[in-house]
C-alpha cells in the first residue's frame, strides 16, 4: 500500500463510498478504501427502506443480489394524539408485486455485502482505519493521513457521512447547524417471521412501512417509523435538534423513544419480541440550499457528507442518493483520469452528472418545502385536529350528528381553514 | 409486551469495543454553558448529566458516536473526533 498512488481514495465504507468504489474498481481504476469500523456497516444507522427502482439500471451488477430484507408492499401512516390515532394502510398490486421497488434493509448485511462486490471487483478494502485528515498541497487535496500514514491520490472522494468533517476540512462547506439536523434513535427487535407476516397481513417476502406523526415526538418536528425485516422490526423516532432544544420539555430523548414503544399502537407489534440492538445517528433535513459544494481540486464529495439526505419529518430518504452519488463520482473519476486532469474544473463533470440524474433533479424540486411547513400546525395541530373528528364520528354516547355537520363544526372550530388549504398545497409538492 | 428496558440494558445490547482516549471532551471553562443542557436531554446514550452545582459532566461508557452533541455545541464547547479505528460501537444490525 506504501508508495503506490491510487486513482482514488475513499473515505467511508457506507453506501456511497462502496457504490464509488465499486464503479471505479469495475471500470479498471485502482482504489482503496478507508473505513473505521470493524466491518463495512458497523457504525452506519438507517430507518430503513432504499429505493432500489431508480437505481438498477445503474447499479443492477451491484445490487442484483443484495441482502434486502423485505420488499415493502404496505405503505402505513399513523395520525397520532395524546388520547388516539388514525392509521392509513394503502397496498396495490404493483407495491405487491415482486422484486419491488423499495426494500428495507439492515446496514450490517447490506453494507458488508456491498464491501464483498467492492473487493472482487478489485477495490482495496482497509476497515478499522480511520482517516485522521486530509493532506492538501498547493490548495489540492492529494492524499490522506490515517494512523501516522500518508496515504496518497490522484483523487480523493469523501464520503464519511452525515457529520461531514472531511467536506469541512477541505473548505467545501461551513459546520453543520443545529436546525438543519435531527438526531434518529432506533431499536430493532427479533420477532418471529410468521408473527410479522400475521400482525402486519405480509407474506414472507413481504413487508410494511409504518410512519407515525404527531404525538410521537410531543407534536414537534420529527416523526416515528417502523420498518418490518425478514425477522426483526426496526422502529424509532427522529427529532429534529432545534425542535427539542426549546425549554420546557420534560423527557429526554430515550424516554421519549420508550414512550413511543409503550403507545397501545405499538406495544402489540413488538410484544413476544426481544430487543436486540439500540442505535443513533444524526440526520441532515436536507435542501438543496445546505448541499455542500460537491468538488474542488483533487477532491470529490458524495452522499450525506454533501448533504444529500432529505428528511421531512415523517420520511427519510438518503440511501439512494448516497447509492447514486457515489457511482456518479466514481464516473467522473474515470473520465478524468481520461484527462489526465485532477483539477477542480476537471471534476465539474461530477456535477453535470448529478444535475443530470435524479439525485439533483429531486433536490431542486424539493428546494425547502420541508423548511417552509409549519411545524407547530403539522405535528401538533393537525394530529389533535384529525383524533378529534375521528373521535366524534365514532363515539356513541347521545343523540348523533350526522357526519357533515360533524365535520364542519371542527372546521370551524379550527381557527387555520385559510392555511388548511395551503398547508395542503405544499403537503402535495412533499 | 416486550419487557421496558432502561437505558443502562438498552445500551448493553450493543456491542462496543476498548481503544483509544476517550474521543470527546467538553472544553475547559464550558461545564456550565447553557448548551450543554441540551445534550442532557437529547444525547441517545444519556451521557451528559447535569449535578447539583450546574455544572455537566460527560460519562465516556456507551458513547453511540451519533454527532448530536457535536451538532448541538460545535466546536468552541466540545473537542469531538470520531474514536480510533476498530474501536467504539460495532453495530450488527444498524
Ligand atoms: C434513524 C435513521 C433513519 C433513516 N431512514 C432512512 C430511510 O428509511 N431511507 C433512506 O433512504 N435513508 C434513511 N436514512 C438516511 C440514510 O441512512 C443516510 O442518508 C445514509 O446512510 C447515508 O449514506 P452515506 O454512505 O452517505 O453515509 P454513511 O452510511 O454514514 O457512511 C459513512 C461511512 O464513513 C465512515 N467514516 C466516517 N468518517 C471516517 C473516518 N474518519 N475514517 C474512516 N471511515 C470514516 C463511517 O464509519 C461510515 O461507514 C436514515 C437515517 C437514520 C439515522
Ligand atoms: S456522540 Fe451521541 S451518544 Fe456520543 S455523547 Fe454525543 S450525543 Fe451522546
Amino acid at each position: 500500500m506504501d508508495d503506490e498512488i491510487f486513482d482514488a481514495l475513499v473515505i467511508g465504507g457506507g453506501l456511497a463510498g462502496l457504490a464509488a468504489a465499486w464503479t471505479l474498481a469495475d471500470q479498471g481504476k485502482s482504489v482503496l478504501v478507508i473505513e473505521k469500523g470493524d466491518y463495512c456497516g458497523a457504525k452506519n444507522v438507517t430507518g430503513g427502506r432504499l429505493y432500489v427502482s431508480p437505481l438498477l439500471p445503474h447499479l443492477g451488477g451491484l445490487l442484483d443480489n443484495a441482502p434486502f430484507e423485505r420488499s415493502i408492499s404496505r405503505e402505513e401512516l399513523c395520525v397520532m394524539s395524546a388520547e388516539g390515532s388514525l392509521t392509513l394502510s394503502y397496498t396495490d398490486s404493483s407495491l405487491a408485486a415482486l422484486p419491488g421497488q423499495s426494500y428495507s434493509v439492515c446496514r450490517a448485511k447490506l453494507d458488508r455485502y456491498l464491501a464483498r462486490q467492492a473487493e472482487k471487483s478489485g477495490a482495496i478494502l482497509a476497515t478499522k482505519m480511520r482517516v485522521d485528515e486530509l493532506i492538501i498541497e498547493d490548495g489540492a487535496v492529494v492524499g490522506v493521513r490515517s494512523g501516522g500514514e500518508a496515504l496518497l491520490a490522484r483523487t480523493v472522494i469523501c464520503c464519511d457521512g452525515v457529520l461531514s468533517l472531511f467536506p469541512q476540512q477541505a473548505g467545501l462547506r461551513g459546520p453543520l447547524e443545529p436546525r438543519h439536523c435531527a438526531v434518529g434513535i432506533k431499536e430493532v427487535v427479533e420477532l418471529d417471521a410468521q408473527l410479522i407476516n400475521q400482525r402486519f397481513g405480509v407474506s414472507d417476502d413481504q413487508g410494511a412501512a409504518r410512519l407515525f406523526l404527531g404525538d410521537a415526538t410531543q407534536g414537534r418536528f420529527g416523526g416515528g417509523f417502523l420498518y418490518t425485516n425478514k425477522e426483526s422490526i426496526g422502529l424509532g423516532l427522529v427529532l429534529g435538534i432545534e425542535a427539542f432544544s426549546a425549554e420546557g420539555l420534560d423527557l429526554t430523548a430515550p424516554e421519549l423513544l420508550e414512550r413511543f414503544m409503550q403507545r397501545p399502537e405499538i406495544a402489540p407489534l413488538i410484544a413476544g419480541g426481544q430487543s436486540v440492538e439500540y442505535s443513533a445517528h444524526v440526520i441532515m433535513e436536507g435542501s438543496f440550499d445546505q448541499l455542500s459544494r460537491l468538488y474542488g481540486n483533487g477532491v470529490l464529495v458524495a452522499g450525506e457528507a454533501a448533504g444529500f439526505s432529505l428528511n421531512a419529518g415523517v420520511t427519510v430518504r438518503g440511501m439512494e442518493y448516497a447509492l447514486m452519488s457515489g457511482h456518479l463520482a466514481a464516473r467522473a473519476v474515470v473520465e478524468t483520469c481520461k484527462r489526465d486532469d485532477f483539477s477542480a474544473q476537471s471534476l465539474s463533470v461530477y456535477q453535470k452528472l448529478l444535475e443530470d440524474s435524479f439525485v439533483l433533479k429531486d433536490f431542486r424540486s424539493h428546494r425547502s418545502v420541508a423548511a417552509s411547513l409549519d411545524h407547530e400546525r403539522f405535528f401538533g395541530f393537525y394530529p389533535g385536529f384529525v383524533t378529534g373528528l375521528m373521535h366524534d364520528l365514532y363515539r356513541v354516547d347521545g343523540p348523533k350528528q350526522p357526519i357533515y355537520p360533524t365535520v364542519r363544526k371542527h372546521l370551524k372550530a379550527s381557527v387555520i381553514k385559510d392555511a388548511l388549504f395551503k398547508d395542503l398545497g405544499k403537503v402535495r409538492k412533499l | 409486551m416486550t419487557e421496558t428496558l432502561n437505558l443502562k440494558a438498552k445500551l448493553g445490547l450493543d456491542v462496543f469495543k476498548e481503544g483509544g482516549p476517550f474521543h470527546i471532551q467538553i472544553n475547559a471553562g464550558k461545564q456550565d454553558d447553557p448548551r450543554l443542557l441540551t445534550c442532557v436531554r437529547l444525547c441517545p446514550a444519556g451521557l451528559y448529566s447535569l449535578d447539583e452545582q450546574g455544572v455537566i459532566s460527560l460519562s465516556q461508557d456507551g458513547c453511540l458516536e451519533c454527532g448530536t452533541c457535536k451538532i448541538i455545541c460545535g466546536d468552541e464547547l466540545l473537542t469531538w473526533a470520531y474514536p480510533e479505528g476498530a474501536s467504539g460501537v460495532q453495530y450488527r444490525f444498524g
